[in-house]
């Protein structure tokens, strides 16, 4: 990762401490507004503050470590694939209500596959795409019961 | 005696169990099934249970369990015949059969290397099934003993031990288990019905699926991962010779797959990285010991022997704390509680004896199902051997179907799936920042339990915090949990710990 400055000796921490800020920042704002006390004891915000603030605390050590700590770089990470992956997902499930499942398992493949780099838009792999939906209706739909809607509304 | 008489009549129960036909063949199809999608690179025990654990929701619970254990030891065994045959491990316990593995197939001798393994993990198999049969019950009978205090006692425990088992940095595991309590915490608290962290979602009133987590942080993730280094995957393979051990060879592994079945007994109760641990530490010390360690590394019949047996041992007595204590102590053990939990079974110290027939049944499959791999694997070698060389692109939309239909089917919400990619994408980052995933599965199942265990412990002693301390079983597990952190941190420790992860690449 170019991006990152030079006095930032690992790159790992510096990611994590990003993650635990977020996460452990995100549970303190949060569970502040919950009842920290109740009849019986603690009530349901005392643990998750006392968890965020921890994770909060150890954002920060994270973020010391990665100036002092040396470890190898963050390398290959797969852009390309982590978008069209996600994106498959996501379209699957939005289309399939409307759209049903034969429509939407399909974008799944045809969107998650274009994250390959051997991804052609060839017959070959339209035809691989549609035995595969077939089958899965076939196995989970037809055999296992699944509700899945085929046609949508 | 009478204990002898007892696991006889309850051994018999279990051959009951298991041999009609329909548990038979669930326990043929799982060992099948495991063999055939761990074989497949980039699919490991986690991310293949999870991926068919919605097929089992509509069969007896016996049959789901039979099935899924199956499928366990089945993928173990798949991931080490691609270990041995084309280097890429399936599951991290797979990373060390690779290491002899390998180079014994390289030098044309993987149908030995193939034959080791299996015979190996075989005999452990056996051993193990003997002592969980042995060994359960009378550890769920102290467990029913067990009050709310103990019981965080020993979560705590367990976590610790998580920690501290984990492979990576032990300040990320430790933040990682923090996430997972956190993630834990989403939805209604039970002890005061109060709504967390929902946002206004009513699907998650009841909390984030644990499968949902379960698929995306080791499914989808794993998918990303393979998708890095596309252009510089080779499949390059050995082939595949005679098949038998040689008398020298059978000679050789005796003493590694006692060894290994022995470490691998131990180390897979612990909570943490069971079966990872007793591969690294058969595998270590079969080097240590060995009158020629200078082969390790080189293709040492005593580098898969010990490793293989220790593996599946480890798998097998992983499933005492689950079955007797209703702990998870990895997340395939937390997968086959979800199962069983979903059945509407809770596992835990009474259920060995509310049902006798799962559990007994449950321990006999395992013995035949070890059978049937061995039986399986020496002639379907070269069957497996063609499906690693399925080029990945070709498989992975396939994985990810089975992904999204099963992430679909646990609430028949679309909800679940976008959750999916949403754990799948945090998945994938954790994974570059090498943040260990386990222990985050972990706080994740065992948080809300924590929390209840420490209101109901509280509310028991009037709200002092000694109760914890004060009662001796408590106690003890504490004293062990800070024990055990205190001799990892140690510097000595520290480095070997180290070394010995860095040893496998």
């Amino acid at each position: 990762m170019s991006v990152v400055p030079g006095f930032i000796r690992s790159p790992r921490d510096l990611g994590a401490s990003l993650v635990y800020l977020v996460l452990g920042g995100g549970t303190v704002l949060i569970a502040r507004t919950y009842p920290l006390e109740s009849a019986q004891g603690p009530g349901p915000g005392y643990l998750p503050l006392v968890l965020g603030v921890l994770l909060v605390g150890m954002g920060i050590v994270s973020l010391l470590r990665s100036v002092v700590l040396k470890t190898d770089s963050i390398d290959d990470v797969a852009w390309r694939g982590l978008f069209f992956i996600i994106a498959a997902i996501l379209v699957c499930g939005l289309s399939l209500p409307k759209a049903g499942a034969v429509i939407a398992l399909s974008a799944l493949v045809l969107i998650s596959a274009a994250a390959s780099c051997h991804f052609r838009l060839d017959p070959k792999m339209l035809l691989g795409g549609a035995v595969l939906v077939g089958i899965c209706v076939l196995v989970f739909v037809v055999a296992l019961g699944v509700p899945l809607p085929l046609f949508g509304d | 005696m009478g204990t002898v008489v007892d696991l006889i009549s309850n051994l018999g129960l279990g051959l009951g169990t298991v041999f009609t036909l329909t548990n038979l063949a669930y326990c043929f199809l799982g060992a099948l099934l495991g063999t055939a999608i761990g074989v497949l690179p980039g699919l490991g025990p986690v991310a293949t249970i999870s991926i068919l654990l919605p097929i089992t929701f509509g069969l007896t619970p016996e049959a789901a369990l039979i099935m899924l254990a199956g499928i366990y030891y089945g993928a173990s065994y798949g991931g080490s015949t691609t270990a041995i045959l084309v280097n890429l491990p399936g599951e991290t316990s797979s990373v060390v059969t690779a290491l002899d593995g390998y180079q014994m197939a390289r030098k044309g001798q993987a149908g030995r290397a193939l034959a080791v393994a299996a015979i190996g993990s075989f005999v452990a198999g056996c051993v193990a099934t003997v002592l969980i049969a042995a060994f359960a019950k009378p550890l769920a009978t102290i467990a029913l003993k067990f009050g709310p205090p103990e019981y965080f006692s020993l979560m705590v425990l367990g976590l610790v031990a998580s920690i501290v088992l984990a492979a990576g940095s032990l300040f990320h595991a430790l933040a990682m288990l923090i996430a997972g309590l956190l993630f834990g915490l989403v939805g209604t608290d039970v002890n005061s019905g109060f709504l967390r962290f929902t946002a206004g979602i009513p699907q998650l009133y009841e909390g984030i699926d644990f499968v949902v987590v379960a698929m995306g942080l080791f499914g989808v993730s794993e998918i990303l991962v393979n998708l890095e280094n596309e252009h510089r995957r080779t499949v390059t393979q050995g082939k595949i010779d005679g098949l038998m051990p040689t008398k020298e060879d059978r000679k050789r592994m005796t003493g590694p797959i006692l060894r290994g079945t022995l470490i691998g007994s131990i180390l897979g109760i612990l909570p943490g990285g069971g079966t990872i641990l007793a591969s690294f530490g058969s595998y270590a010390f079969e080097k240590r010991i060995s009158k020629h360690p200078e082969e390790f590394g080189k293709g040492a019949i005593e580098g898969v022997a010990g490793p293989e047996s220790a593996n599946n041992a480890g798998a097998q007595t992983s499933f005492i704390p689950m079955l007797s204590l209703g702990i998870p102590s990895n997340p395939v053990m937390a997968l086959m509680m979800g199962a069983l939990m979903i059945q509407g079974i809770q596992p835990g110290p009474s259920m060995i004896g509310e049902q006798p027939t799962l559990f007994w049944g449950l321990i006999v499959s395992m013995w035949v199902g070890n059978l049937f791999l061995l039986l399986l694997n020496l002639p379907l070698v070269g069957v497996w051997a063609r499906m690693v060389t399925i080029p990945y692109h070709y498989l992975y939309p396939g994985i990810l179907l089975f992904c999204v239909i099963g992430a679909y089917s646990l609430n028949n919400d679309t909800f679940d799936v976008f959750l999916m990619a949403g754990f799948g994408a945090f998945g994938y980052i954790l994974r570059k920042l090498s943040c260990e995933m386990a222990p985050l599965l972990l706080g994740f199942i065992l948080g809300p339990m924590m929390e209840e265990y420490l209101s109901r412990s509280l509310l028991l002693s009037q709200d002092s915090y000694l109760v914890f301390v004060t009662r001796p079983l408590s106690l003890a597990m504490l004293v062990t949990a800070v024990a055990l952190l205190a001799v990892v941190i140690a510097p000595g420790v520290r480095k070997r710990r180290e070394t010995t992860f860095q040893d496998a690449g």
